[in-house]
């Protein structure tokens, strides 16, 4: 279509644009739809399913499921832990990756790119895969507990794994990468000449980075935390593996309702509870998104 | 002149009455020809669902193949499930339409699954069988049938332990502090409470709170509650000196790992994790999928099994070997303790048990 005929042609062609606009976006739509809202859906009623056997067969509702969660004190505790895991992997992964992440910004090294792949590198290899190097690093007769005892450090073993110290340092480690990625594409209000203005004008480098790096980079930042926490408070294969069977969180108390014990609904209900916690997060989080950027 | 009419006699006597065993065997061979052609006759393809791994290959080797020998008309395919619970969702997603036959599943899901119309009555008059089946291993009015016990056993390093342990007590024993790794938020768990009911005098249809005490001493010395991979792979690495989990597993690699894994059979005798052979209800081929799980149960079959995979047998009719008796129940003295549960009140106490053992043992450990 081409510049000239855009006026002439007038409304019904901004209508026809729209319709073309509508069946290119379909397919995409039906996609989302089948493969994330349709399951959501069965998800939700599940929940609301009589639990008197794994099979869920439909046809009765009930709240069943939401009582029991609701009314037993072991699932807040569970839901407690779950938003504690979540918080202490959500600040010391951004911490930790801050510097990394400015540094990748700021260089210019012409291996930028490279580093840049690095740090995003353990992305590629399972999550499963680097918890058994956790495991094998922080174990009983790991790396760190054989050191110190050959140093005559300690008396006995430390348990560092098979707790949930264990899990917080893998999940940490194992979810810096995405924190790193937020930041990079965060961080696009840095400018380098707003630093030298600053300078320029008498701040020391402590104040140029209080007064106009963190609150540029805070959006990213922000992100970064969201994200994170988001996968942490979700994350079960660490947790599980991590904490030896000591660590109850939503996610693992999700598949053992659902593979061991069999109470599909009780998990469907589980799952919705996540669910629901994970929105209002993303809600705090645009609120505070929106009060930084204004 | 007598003699001879006596001998005539006799001789007639004898080759009337070699006759008539002849006709009597020949009768015989001929009924046996019709049943062959009748076994022969039925047609079709038994689809079965069932555990992975070694298992999958045993029960291809030692039970599919022989009956696939004896039945030529009849396909026989074999499908891994990773866990019952798998199994249990594909069995209700087919529901409608069932494309399973036979599914191989462990007893607590087996309950579940037959009391919601998962499973179809078992014909005695096909399998024949069930007469030879133990009052407990015909679940749910024969809907399910128990054909193996695998023990809960105590595994141990043959390095590092030098004197294997011979008591559940031993787990409790402070050398072994934070040396064992115990999976007991599944069937393990719901396994133990009854040995360790018994330990303590008490009888876990009444309450399993003595056996929660007990418990309760032991897990200062668990390292993990989550062995990972499995609670066999811990042993091998040295990770853990001690490991509660189950014997023909424990076997297997005993005998294809060079012996790093030791099996303790505690003397106050262990419960099998039972498995089922069941009969998916609206199965399209009903009929050669009861003539193999007569065959399944049957005593060849089930003691070729018992032998290699070192899965307790449930037809009571198997004799076994000592030798492969010592190594799936342990000493005379634990054969003679071996334990059976009332599975219909367990499938009942499943969840309910497990999430005690989590609650009350677990998490505060």
């Amino acid at each position: 279509m081409s510049a000239a005929a855009l006026p002439a042609a007038g409304a019904s062609s901004a209508n026809a644009s729209r319709g073309v606009l509508l069946m290119l976006l379909l397919p995409g739509l039906v996609a989302l739809v089948i493969t994330f809202l349709l399951p959501l859906i069965w998800l939700f009623r599940a929940s609301f399913a009589s639990s008197t056997m794994g099979a869920f067969s439909g046809g009765d509702w009930t709240v069943q499921s939401y009582s029991a969660v609701l009314f037993d004190p072991f699932y807040w505790r569970v839901a407690w832990n779950t938003l504690v895991l979540g918080f202490n992997v959500a600040i010391f992964a951004v911490i930790l990756s801050y510097p990394i992440a400015l540094f990748l910004v700021r260089t210019e090294s012409r291996f930028r790119g490279v580093l840049t792949a690095l740090a995003v590198a353990p992305l590629l290899t399972s999550s499963v895969v680097r918890t058994y190097g956790w495991m094998v690093i922080l174990g009983d007769r790991g790396v760190i507990n054989s050191t110190l005892q050959s140093l005559s450090l300690t008396g006995g073993v430390i348990r560092l794994t098979n707790n949930s110290f264990g899990a917080t340092v893998a999940l940490i480690e194992i979810l810096m990468p995405y924190a790193i990625l937020a930041m990079l594409s965060g961080f696009g209000r840095l400018n380098p000449q707003l630093e030298e203005a600053a300078a320029m004008l008498g701040a020391n480098r402590v104040k140029v980075f209080t007064r106009i790096i963190l609150p540029l980079s805070a959006p990213g930042v922000l992100t970064a935390a969201l994200l994170v926490f988001v996968l942490a408070i979700s994350s079960f294969v660490t947790p599980r593996l991590m904490g030896g069977g000591r660590v109850f969180v939503l996610g693992t108390e999700v598949f053992n309702e659902a593979t061991v014990t069999l109470n599909w609904p009780l998990a469907a209900a589980l799952s919705v509870m996540l669910l629901i916690l994970f929105s209002s997060i993303i809600l705090l989080y645009q609120r505070a998104l929106r009060a930084l950027e204004t | 002149m007598t003699t001879s009419m006596e001998n005539g006699n006799s001789r007639n006597a004898v080759s009337r009455g070699l006759l008539r065993a002849g006709a009597t065997v020949a009768g015989l061979l001929a009924l046996l020809g019709v049943a062959q052609a009748q076994d022969a006759s039925t047609k079709g393809t038994v689809n079965i669902v069932g555990f992975s791994g070694v298992f999958a290959d045993n029960y291809q080797k030692f039970i599919i193949e022989p009956f696939k020998a004896k039945h030529p008309g009849i396909e026989v395919t074999y499908q891994q499930s990773k866990n019952s619970a798998e199994t249990l969702a594909l069995l209700t997603l087919q529901r409608a339409d069932p494309k399973i036959d036979i599914a191989l599943i462990d007893v607590a899901v087996a309950i579940k699954a037959s009391k919601d119309g998962i499973f179809a009555k078992l014909d005695p008059a096909k399998v024949k069988v069930l007469d030879e089946m133990p009052a407990w291993a015909r679940l749910d009015g024969d809907k399910a049938i128990a054909f193996s016990q695998d023990n809960l056993a105590i595994l141990y390093n043959t390095d590092t332990v030098k004197q294997p342990p011979t008591s559940w007590n031993d787990l409790a024993d402070p050398k072994y502090k934070g040396k064992i790794a115990a999976k007991l938020g599944d069937t393990r768990g719901v396994i133990l409470l009854p040995i360790l009911d018994k330990l303590a005098g008490a009888d876990y249809k009444q309450s399993i709170d003595p056996a929660l005490g007990l418990l309760k001493k032991i897990a200062p010395n668990v390292s993990t509650w989550e062995p990972a991979p499995d609670c066999y792979a811990v042993i091998q690495s040295g990770e853990v000196d001690l490991s509660i989990c189950w014997n023909g597993r424990a076997q297997y690699l005993h005998d294809t790992q060079g012996g790093k894994i030791g099996i303790a059979a505690p003397k106050e005798g262990s419960i099998g994790q039972t498995n089922t052979i069941g009969l998916v209800e609206n199965s399209k081929n009903a009929a050669a999928a009861q003539l193999f799980i007569n065959y399944a149960l049957g005593t060849e079959a089930q003691a070729a099994f018992a032998e290699k995979s070192f899965y307790g047998p449930v037809n009571t009719k198997v004799n076994l070997p000592d030798a492969v008796a010592a190594r799936i129940y342990g000493s005379k003295e634990a054969q003679a303790a071996q334990m059976s549960l009332d599975w219909n009140f367990v499938a009942e106490k499943y969840s309910a048990w497990i999430q005690r053992i989590n609650r009350e043992v677990i998490a505060l450990n």
